[in-house]
């Protein structure tokens, strides 16, 4: 009897301990991301009540993941990036954000974002929140977080199902293949 | 007499012997030729074959191969010679152990030029050491290893280039797709629909819809909208109901009631402002809660952006929706009311997201089809907001023509 209730009693405080051992990291991680978009949310609303294109460059200076974004944008032609232009790459495509969330800034100037829930994707965390407008409507918006360091970075936004880096990447990889992969022709696009 | 009979026949045997002999080598001349020539095809010649072990050719040959020595290496930057063999060091040529022919270095090859009857040393080839940084990554793998992408071997790339995408952990790694791939295997047909489409929107659908937003005031805009989603109950909730989402189905009927009492048939959208939000569905939606993927894309003519998918889901929701049988013996413009009314309605709220895709995109096709696939799969997974124009924000997508053209 011993023999068998010493094992059993050891997987019983295993499968007991370790959910409760990280139980509150988890936590913690959904908490910090959530507030985390809380905290940009109201940036990004304060930016577009604004209609500053330097408040979002801002915003995405210190919040945005651009490198990775960047990369990410290329698709397939990722590897025509090289080092001497991608200082520059970098800086076009976060003044090319801004821009982009400029020109919806009068969808987003909303009366307060209310965060709803986080999911992990297995290579980042997504926030779903819902942005009020005045009037009863509201826009749901899911927030794409990367883990970097001890903190967050935004990689994606969804407004209402459309994510805008995915659709940066499409606009992105029809300049490069119309121009046979020519990494200059999408830094003119972007200069424009 | 004795003697003249064995003799005779001591002379037959002979002519004999010789006959046969004759008649053996007779035999043996085509094998021998055909040997030769197969030698030939082979890339070997009969004096190749006297390298084998033969004491006065070998120094013969040692003595021209140390003549001609410097001449092979002029000879080999001239042009390429045939190459006849490639021996390991000392190998080929030591076929006799007693008598090494020749030293050769790892890598020697022999020529041999048949018109000077002369053996020529290939030299070995200089071999090139690259030193790597581990620091940097060099890309080793073909240029073409992407059709139409532009990658030069030896092109150093940053360290934070991630090729696959979506490691976890790695501070440089860059995110997967979360959205599923569109495939466009028939884009060539595809571009020319959507050619056509954007003219008839050019020339008659736009037009229409901007006169529409100019004469009729915002508000009666809103109550023809609201009539629109109050008519597509029927669809929404069978599909709600197809989907096994009890709590959408309530909130469907919900909608129904309030609106087509306290709404006036639905001019006036109070089922939102009593907490019962707008959600539509189809049975495309339904097909892909099902499990069933949109692809591949296919433009229609007028319709626009569509699957297989979503075009059985437009003919079962035709099935089901009761406008299809109430107007079924109506004459042709009665029964083009409603839809008309839907299209036009639709194109109208989204008219300035369509001007600044058209403004911004560089493929405006492309741009189409990428938005129509995130849509449906928010749609599908109910991430996205029901159709709202009251809301100020939700018109961002469709941003499709054909979308607009799909009342659902």
């Amino acid at each position: 009897m011993p023999d068998i209730a010493r094992p059993l009693s050891r997987r019983l405080f295993m499968s007991l301990a370790l959910p409760l051992a990280l139980t509150p990291s988890l936590v913690f991680a959904a908490t910090s991301a959530e507030s985390y978009v809380a905290k940009v949310g109201n940036g990004v609303i304060a930016a577009a009540r604004a209609n500053s294109v330097s408040q979002f460059r801002s915003l995405l200076k210190s919040n945005a993941d651009i490198a990775a974004i960047a990369i990410y944008s290329l698709g397939p032609y990722r590897k025509s990036l090289t080092n001497d232009v991608k200082a520059e790459y970098y800086s076009l495509v976060e003044n090319y954000i801004a821009r982009v969330f400029q020109q919806y800034a009068k969808k987003l100037a909303g009366q307060g974002l209310e965060v709803q829930g986080t999911k992990d994707a297995g290579d980042s965390v997504l926030v779903k929140s819902v942005l009020n407008m005045g009037g009863g409507g509201s826009v749901p918006v899911t927030w794409r977080l990367v883990k970097r360091g001890s903190s967050f970075r935004i990689f994606d936004v969804n407004v209402d199902g459309i994510w805008l880096a995915s659709t940066q990447k499409t606009n992105f990889v029809s300049v490069l293949k119309k121009n046979n992969g020519q990494i200059s022709a999408l830094l003119d696009y972007l200069r424009k | 007499m004795f003697r003249t009979v064995s003799h005779r026949k001591n002379l037959h045997l002979r002519r004999m012997m010789t006959c046969a002999c004759c008649a053996a080598l007779l035999a043996l001349l085509p094998a021998a030729a055909s040997a030769e020539r197969k030698s030939e095809r082979a890339g070997m010649t009969q004096t190749v074959l006297s390298l084998v072990p033969n004491e006065e050719s070998g120094k013969k040959k040692k003595k021209q191969v140390a003549a001609k020595k410097l001449e092979s290496k002029q000879a080999l930057k001239v042009g390429p010679k045939k190459q006849v063999s490639k021996t390991d060091p000392g190998q080929a040529l030591k076929t006799d152990p007693k008598e090494p022919v020749f030293k050769t270095d790892p890598g020697e090859t022999f020529t041999f030029d048949p018109d000077q009857q002369v053996l020529k040393i290939n030299p070995k080839p200089k071999q090139y050491v690259f030193e790597i940084d581990p620091k940097q990554r060099v890309i080793v793998e073909p240029a073409a290893t992407v059709s139409g992408v532009d990658v030069v071997d030896g092109v150093q790339v940053p360290g934070d280039l991630n090729e696959t995408g979506g490691a976890t952990g790695d501070p440089e790694s860059v995110p997967g797709d979360l959205v599923d791939t569109q495939t466009d295997p028939l884009e060539g047909f595809n571009r020319v629909m959507f050619g056509f489409n954007d003219v008839v929107d050019r020339v008659i659908l736009e037009p229409v819809a901007r006169v529409y937003r100019a004469i009729v005031p915002p508000p009666i805009r809103r109550g023809v909208t609201n009539v629109v989603n109050n008519l597509a109950t029927p669809v929404t909730l069978t599909n709600d109901i197809l989907q096994g989402n009890p709590e959408a189905a309530a909130n469907t009927i919900k909608r129904f009631m309030v609106n087509s009492t306290l709404g006036i048939g639905g001019i006036f959208d109070h089922a939102t402002g009593l907490g019962e939000p707008l959600h539509r569905e189809d049975f495309g939606q339904t097909l892909g809660t099902w499990g069933i993927n949109g692809n591949p894309y296919i433009v229609l003519p007028l319709l626009g952006p569509s699957n297989p998918r979503d075009m059985v889901g437009r003919v079962a929701d035709t099935a089901v929706n009761p406008m299809t049988w109430i107007l079924y013996d109506a004459p042709f413009w009665e029964r083009s009311i409603p839809i008309g009314v839907e299209i036009v309605s639709g194109r109208e709220a989204i008219l300035d997201d369509y001007d600044s895709l058209r403004k911004n995109s560089p493929d405006l096709y492309a741009s189409v089809r990428d938005l129509y696939a995130q849509k449906r799969q928010a749609e599908i997974a109910n991430e996205a907001a029901g159709y709202n124009p009251g809301s100020g924000a939700s018109s961002l997508p469709p941003s499709t023509i054909p979308q607009t053209l799909n009342p659902y």
